[in-house]
């Protein structure tokens, strides 16, 4: 069958809604990455708690969405900062690779949490998006793809902002950049550390909330974490702005590539991408490149 | 004061290991029959882990309470395998040393599979399991084996049985999962949609863990194909599937294999699977009568129990059937006596379970029926009568 320009544009806005939301969750990783220097592998598992917390309040508390989303936002900083003063910052003067299984175990933690409270059971969220499909003119856009992107799009925004402008955020760069100066100054680096592990968190659980909104929700939905590692990974660790055109950019090839050649050369495509983007530019595209002398 | 003679104490001591003697005699029980399990109670596959445990053990205490099987109680000993092969291969390991285990339940095609060469070995223990995969469906490579249904390639052919019946040159898409699971029946399939002259347009590969179906609808969303197939999946991401295809103008119908169609996940998905249709081989008929699917009722009052359970009830049904005829013929429970049993059930009478009397082809039984989900009463319904799938590969 012979492609249509149309099924491309459509092809195209779909990935880049898939893709917003593997940019936002890739945003949540980066914060503590840029902060903490600590790869979190548990970010899949704490956008899990944050859909599942979601779903919690929405479908078994039965209380509104504009009541719900606060509260799971809120609850998720809560988990977040506990996550960061109990295991996390006791460890951080050790050997980095203690942290790094430390947020292994978190996985299995955190989904036994879910297990427990919620069962294995797969869910779904209760429909809050409008389900009415968004259309230009012939181009068809799945109405949960389309808002998903909109919020998704504003959270991201907003992080920016916050980042480039508001205080925290400036302190947050500065910790970045350098602990020792940032203390001298007198920037309160634990507590830039804790904040910095809650906002992921809440960052992560906005993403658990829409991508459970359109995939719906299960105790292995942590595995939505797999991809984002290779968005930031492509798009540098300690990148925002990296994240999110990564994000953007992964999805879009996964889309094009699932319907013009399969979905199983999906993974292969973007692994390539990989690949080529840890040969060619380890640090990632956007990546801090540090110089280390012998 | 009377004094107590050697000999009036050598008597005592004989008169006293005769009664205990006597009352041990008296009171032995036979030994019981171990049925060992490695069910996944936690991981992914949990949801089905839990309740193919429970049925099992309601089916098993169902049993115990009429006396067990030839005077022999039934002792059930599960274990957590987390749906990992390493964990339930030690598991299996485990409970085979501990205790004479006539039975085993495996919790996946993976272990099935992996633990075939020891079971053929051992020759101590036949297994049934969770597992529907066509491959084990083979009697030769599979000879200790049995699945508890038909084969993912046989409830597939139900299906295209059923829409080729619905309508002549029906236009089908293929939608599963990029995994062992998902590819099973794909080629089983499309030979058999050839067979029926069923129209074959498309096939959809999902990566496991991906979220967005909204490409795939878009691939299909032009050809409007009569029917989609789905398979490899639980529940996710059916309903979102089937939610954006309608939104996009499709009117396809919608359908899928044994673990999507469960009244359990359905009702969590709602109004979104409203009319989705599945093949099952269990009777999900309110007013089925039987001695097992009344026992089942009985011990689950205000619960609707999942697919998994009547999976695991089923398996435990068809272990005590092969465990009654082999001990009833005074056969050593060995993989020959067991199996030439199980091999001998024709025309057998579930009790309800299945709406028709079975009959083990190859490893299986190769009977389904197709559902329809409707979401306004929260349940499946008989959409087609009982097939039997003569041809089983």
């Amino acid at each position: 069958m012979a492609v249509e320009f149309i099924d491309i544009v459509e092809t195209s806005l779909a990935g880049i809604g898939t893709g917003s939301l593997m940019a936002l969750t890739g945003v949540a990783f980066v914060i503590i990455y840029k902060a903490t220097k600590v790869i979190n592998l548990a970010i899949g598992e704490m956008l899990m708690i944050g859909a599942f917390v979601f779903y919690g309040f929405s479908a078994g508390l039965s209380l509104p969405i504009w009541a719900s989303v606060p509260l799971t936002l809120a609850v998720a900083a809560v988990i977040g900062g506990l996550i960061e003063r109990t295991m996390i910052r006791p460890l951080l003067k050790d050997n980095p690779v203690s942290v790094f299984m430390v947020t292994i175990g978190l996985t299995s933690v955190l989904i036994g949490v879910v297990e427990l409270v919620w069962s294995a059971e797969p869910r779904r969220l209760p429909e809050f998006l409008p389900s009415q499909p968004v259309l230009f003119g012939e181009v068809f856009i799945p109405s949960k793809t389309a808002y998903s992107f909109v919020i998704a799009a504003a959270a991201m925004a907003v992080l920016i902002t916050v980042f480039s402008f508001w205080r925290g955020g400036i302190a947050l760069r500065a910790t970045a950049t350098d602990r020792a100066a940032a203390s001298s100054v007198g920037i309160d680096v634990p507590g830039v550390f804790s904040f910095s592990w809650m906002l992921a968190a809440v960052v992560a659980a906005l993403a658990g909330i829409l991508v459970g909104s359109v995939g719906g929700i299960s105790s292995a939905m942590g595995l939505f974490g797999l991809s984002v590692f290779v968005v930031v990974i492509v798009g540098g660790l300690d990148s925002i702005l990296g994240a999110l055109i990564a994000g953007l950019f992964i999805g879009w090839l996964e889309a094009m590539v699932g319907r013009f050649m399969g979905g199983e050369f999906k993974l292969l495509a973007t692994f390539t991408i990989l690949l080529v983007v840890l040969v060619v530019r380890p640090y990632g595209l956007f990546g801090t490149h540090e110089i280390e002398r012998l | 004061m009377t004094r107590l003679t050697r000999r009036a104490f050598h008597q005592l001591g004989l008169g006293a290991a005769l009664v205990s003697t006597a009352s041990g005699r008296a009171f032995a029980q036979a030994p019981e029959i171990v049925i060992g399990a490695a069910n996944p109670m936690s991981g992914v596959f949990a949801f089905a882990g839990v309740e193919g445990f429970e049925g099992g053990r309601d089916h098993f205490e169902f049993v115990n309470r009429a006396g067990g099987v030839a005077g022999r109680r039934i002792r059930y000993v599960n274990e957590d395998s987390g749906y990992r092969v390493d964990n339930a291969v030690a598991i299996f390991t485990r409970i085979t040393s501990q205790h004479q285990t006539p039975v085993f339940f495996g919790d996946s095609t993976g272990f099935q599979k992996a633990i075939n060469p020891e079971l053929n070995r051992r020759g101590t223990t036949v297994m049934g399991g969770a597992s529907f995969a066509s491959e084990i469906d083979n009697a030769q490579a599979f000879p200790n084996q049995w699945i508890p249904g038909p084969n993912y390639s046989d409830q597939m052919r139900v299906l295209l049985r059923y829409i080729a019946a619905q309508k002549k040159g029906a236009s089908v898409v293929f939608v599963h999962s990029d995994t062992e699971f998902g590819r099973d029946p794909i080629a089983a399939a499309e030979a058999e949609a050839k067979r029926l002259e069923l129209n074959v347009v498309e096939k959809i590969v999902t990566q496991p863990g991906s979220v967005d179906v909204s490409g795939d609808v878009l691939k299909i969303r032009r050809r409007n194909p009569d029917f989609v197939i789905f398979h490899g999946y639980v529940l996710q991401p059916i309903p979102e599937f089937m939610a954006q295809a309608r939104q996009a103008g499709m009117t396809s119908k919608f359908m899928g294999t044994f673990y999507s169609t469960d009244t359990v996940l359905m009702n969590r998905a709602g109004a979104a699977a409203d009319g989705y249709m599945g093949v099952s081989c269990y009777n999900f008929d309110a007013d089925a009568k039987g001695v097992q699917v009344e026992a089942i009722r009985a011990a689950n009052v205000g619960k609707t129990r999942t697919h998994a359970y009547y999976q695991g009830w089923t398996n435990a049904m068809l272990a005590i059937e092969v465990l009654r005829r082999t001990l009833g013929a005074n056969e050593e429970l060995n993989v020959v006596n067991m199996m030439k049993h199980a091999r001998a059930l024709k025309n057998y009478d579930t009790g309800g379970i299945f709406g028709v009397p079975v009959s083990m082809v190859n490893n299986s039984f190769p009977h389904g029926r197709v559902y329809q989900y409707s979401a306004a009463d929260k349940m499946l319904k008989p959409a087609s009568d009982w097939i039997t799938i003569t041809a089983s590969a």
